[in-house]
């Protein structure tokens, strides 16, 4: 009998000092979502992948110039064997860059949409889409193919990812050949994108469809303020508070 | 921008433009200048590269198709066109190394479709074993000599590579 009470007495002592090392490696699992930026409240909120902490808060400033980031060229293989660059620095248009995965879930909505008509409604004037994958090395060609409309320019570069210190798909960049970037951000679904995309342009006061929304005056003075939504768009006052757009300027 | 290079052809891309070398359709498009078209079961493996002072569409023909029409008056569209090995050092073909274009040449009837306001030309020629035509495209008609010379940079700049024995490419 003595026996066994000490035998289980030792069992029990064991699953304790197991319990409290699985309850430690939770916590520094936690600590460590914590510290890149993933909170409860953004995953659950949105699904939208959060941005990292370091990206968007207040000690990150943006340039004197008002613009965060300036505009890169890209240049890339293609789903099809060959080679592309696209000129962005320095020219006099806007481009929308859809950094995207083959093999994310989420990418799938954007995949579709940038290849149907839904496209076209880019908010930024006649702003271009280029849809960017990462290398061969990361990505399968074959499957960027498929995916690829055949209308979108589609470039496969890890560079690019670089260049826009994206930090994971899906992700978007409204850049503009002069001003650098305007916008960026992610979000789970093509018209959610678009949406904060609009609303990022006019909170920065630089969207430039005033016939088909509000003024800017409107945008920036009026009704459009009163329904903005409560999380930040500018993304600096709080960056876990929302994973989408921010707008620089 | 720096420099492109695939399927034995490089180009140095001028800050501000588009470009791309890629690989054409198996089935070889009628140029201009009147060549005969594959035959079916040939295997073919010959690129384009198009280079654009403007941003090139994703889906643009071999001679500049779907992109000419966003052409300013400002703007070149240079394609340089690979056809069957078989053709090249031909009378056609008797142009060795990539040509300097003449401003004298350029024509809005030389374009594969007339644009008004437009003017193009094509010179054909042989660089590495390699039978090329080239082809451009000006945005405006008149005191193109600005835009001629826009076009020439882009062509010196280009390096053609010899293709490597048993290489894909030739229709024979």
């Amino acid at each position: 009998m003595t026996a066994a009470v000490i035998g289980l007495a030792m069992v029990v002592a064991l699953l304790a000092v197991l319990v409290v090392g699985l309850l430690r490696t939770h916590a520094d699992i936690l600590r460590s979502l914590h510290d890149l930026g993933v909170g409860e409240d953004a995953l659950g909120t949105t699904g939208a992948r959060p941005r990292p902490r370091g990206r968007s808060g207040p000690a990150l400033p943006p340039p004197a110039s008002g613009l965060r980031a300036g505009p890169h060229d890209l240049v890339g293989a293609t789903p099809d064997g060959g080679v592309a660059s696209v000129a962005i620095e320095g020219t006099v248009r806007s481009t929308l860059l859809a950094f995207l995965s083959t093999s994310c879930a989420t990418c799938a909505d954007f995949w579709r949409a940038l290849g149907s008509d839904e496209r076209r409604r880019v908010p930024g004037g006649d702003a271009d889409v280029v849809i960017v994958t990462r290398d061969a090395d990361e990505e399968s060609p074959s499957a960027v193919a498929r995916l690829a409309p055949t209308d979108v320019t589609t470039l496969m570069s890890s560079v690019a990812w670089d260049d826009y210190d994206v930090p994971g798909s899906p992700y978007f960049v409204l850049v503009h050949g002069q001003e650098g970037v305007i916008a960026e951000g992610t979000n789970t679904t093509w018209a959610s994108v678009v949406e904060l995309l609009e609303r990022a342009l006019a909170d920065g006061g630089l969207l430039l469809q005033p016939a088909e929304g509000p003024s800017r005056r409107e945008v920036l003075t009026g009704r459009r303020a009163v329904a903005r939504s409560d999380r930040v768009i500018g993304g600096v006052d709080d960056p876990a508070s929302d994973p989408a757009m921010t707008a620089d300027g | 921008m720096g420099e492109l290079r695939a399927h034995g052809l490089a180009v140095a891309v001028p800050r501000g433009w588009d470009a791309r070398i890629r690989s054409r359709a198996s089935e070889v498009d009628q140029p201009p200048g009147g060549l005969r078209r594959a035959t079916a079961g040939e295997r073919m493996d010959l690129p384009v590269l198009q280079a654009a002072s403007f941003r090139l569409p994703a889906e643009t023909g071999d001679f500049g198709s779907d992109a000419v029409e966003r052409m300013g008056p400002e703007d070149v569209l240079v394609c340089v066109l690979e056809f069957d090995d078989a053709d090249a050092g031909s009378p056609l073909y008797r142009r060795s190394g990539v040509p300097r274009l003449q401003a004298a040449s350029f024509d809005p009837a030389s374009m594969q479709r007339t644009i008004a306001g437009q003017c193009g030309t094509q010179a054909f020629f042989t660089a590495g074993g390699r039978a090329f035509c080239a082809y451009a495209v000006l945005g405006r008609a008149r005191d193109i000599e600005p835009l001629v010379a826009k076009v020439n940079g882009l062509l010196q700049s280009v390096v053609i590579a010899a293709r490597p024995v048993g290489a894909p490419g030739s229709a024979r």
